[in-house]
């Protein structure tokens, strides 16, 4: 896939919450981090998400925050 | 269309501080003008001076009766206020029972009891309020308070509705409803209103009329998708901050998923109404992905074939025009933009996550 989004991270499906209009998709990565994502719940039903699925997930550059301690 | 109210050359000066600053202000008959600035921007000023509580330094306003503020006589100026409401931040209810709340300005007018009840009643049934009328008003929810100040002005039948920030304090889910009733009555009763909010999203959905005002001055006026397509200056474009405002359609709605339709092009998008509406449609420029090949399979609902109209360097970003059947702006990074070697001519696929999109 070649696309603009400066963030591709591997990881596998931990689970998949469905709400009415929206799913809630934990992914978790290679190095054991979690990253949660919201997307369509026919986007999921689409992508056929379920636990331990092989993804990808794609963040841009400009929507991520940046925190310290 | 001749104006319902007309401004012309007001200054307003608070202790030697210019604070208002007009050459012209008009407001049709019928038409919600939303005033919208940054706070002590003028805003609540100009509201104060339309509703003859504040005297400005110099103006000439010329309401739909064709009177004219600087000829107003004690008895014209006493009519004129009677024929004005306003609301304000925080609803400002006396404790009675909501009925008695929207009844007390029909009863100071010396209506007579039966119309009183009458009215008052058409008016709980129009806010969908019929069940609260005996409730004691200061037990209501913020909203619901807020929408029986609406309907206690309302029920006046006024020729103009002046609204000073009304949903400021309330939450973000009632607002969106309060605003919806609010819009609803206004147009349902063909009043004249004008809005003042330091929020633009807030009136996009309602306002026929948009008008950017900044250190009291008025900087542009038009219709909002106009004034966000094409803002009159750089000011009025970074406080707006919105480059993709469209006009669209509801094709179709299932789930709370829609269909919507920009000039032939369709984009899936959470959404509530029916097929048939007529929608504004927001998409931030950093919410826009690029992809160089065909559409992947992604969790993104949107895929636009496009062609790149043009790229622009903004510090470490880059701005690209995008031709999807309609104009659209996309910001990434100068590094992605260089990797993928985008420049005007080229033909991707703008990838746009339905949850990104904002319809209105």
């Amino acid at each position: 896939m070649k696309l603009s989004a400066r963030n591709m991270l591997k990881g596998k499906v931990k689970s998949v919450s469905h709400g009415a209009v929206n799913s809630e998709v934990t992914v978790e990565l290679t190095g054991g981090d979690q990253v949660v994502s919201v997307i369509t719940k026919s986007s999921a039903e689409s992508l056929g998400l379920s636990e331990g699925k092989d993804v990808y997930v794609v963040i841009k550059a400009t929507n991520v925050m940046i925190g310290i301690d | 269309m001749t104006a319902f109210i007309s401004i012309e050359g007001l200054r307003h000066f608070y202790e030697g501080r210019q604070v208002l600053d007009i050459d012209s202000l008009a407001i049709g008959e019928g038409e919600i003008l939303a005033v919208v600035g940054p706070n002590g921007s003028g805003k609540s000023t100009l509201l104060r001076i339309i509703n003859l509580l504040e005297k400005p330094s110099s103006a000439e306003i010329t309401y739909w009766n064709g009177k004219k503020l600087t000829g107003l006589d004690r008895g014209e100026r006493k009519e004129l206020a009677g024929q004005m409401a306003m609301i304000f931040q925080e609803p400002i209810l006396f404790k009675r029972s909501v009925k008695a709340n929207i009844s007390y300005g029909l009863k100071i007018r010396g209506v007579a009891r039966h119309e009183v009840d009458r009215r008052a009643s058409q008016m709980l049934e129009r806010l969908d309020m019929s069940d609260f009328a005996s409730r004691e008003a200061l037990t209501l929810s913020g909203g619901e308070a807020q929408k029986v100040t609406l309907g206690r002005a309302m029920v006046l039948e006024p020729r103009l509705l002046l609204m000073d920030e009304p949903l400021a304090s309330l939450d973000t889910p009632t607002r969106k409803l309060v605003r919806r009733d609010i819009a609803r009555l206004v147009k349902d009763m063909g009043v004249t209103a004008v809005y003042v909010s330091h929020d633009y999203q807030e009136v996009l959905e309602i306002a026929d009329k948009l008008a950017i005002i900044f250190a009291g001055k008025v900087l542009q006026v038009g219709k909002p998708s106009e004034v966000f397509s094409r803002p009159a200056s750089d000011v009025v474009a970074e406080f707006l901050g919105a480059e993709n405002l469209l006009d669209g359609e509801v094709a179709d709605c299932t789930e709370g998923l829609a269909r919507v339709r920009i000039q032939g092009v369709e984009l899936q998008a959470p959404c509530e109404m029916p097929a048939g509406s007529t929608v504004k449609v927001l998409i931030h420029p950093e919410d826009i992905l690029i992809m160089m090949d065909g559409p992947e399979k992604s969790s993104a609902r949107n895929s636009l074939p496009a062609q790149i109209t043009g790229v622009s360097i903004i510090g470490a970003l880059a701005k690209i025009g995008l031709d999807c059947g309609f104009p659209l702006i996309a910001y990434v990074t100068l590094a992605s933009s260089e990797e993928l070697m985008l420049e005007a001519g080229k033909k991707i696929t703008a990838v746009i996550k339905a949850t990104s999109i904002h319809v209105m």
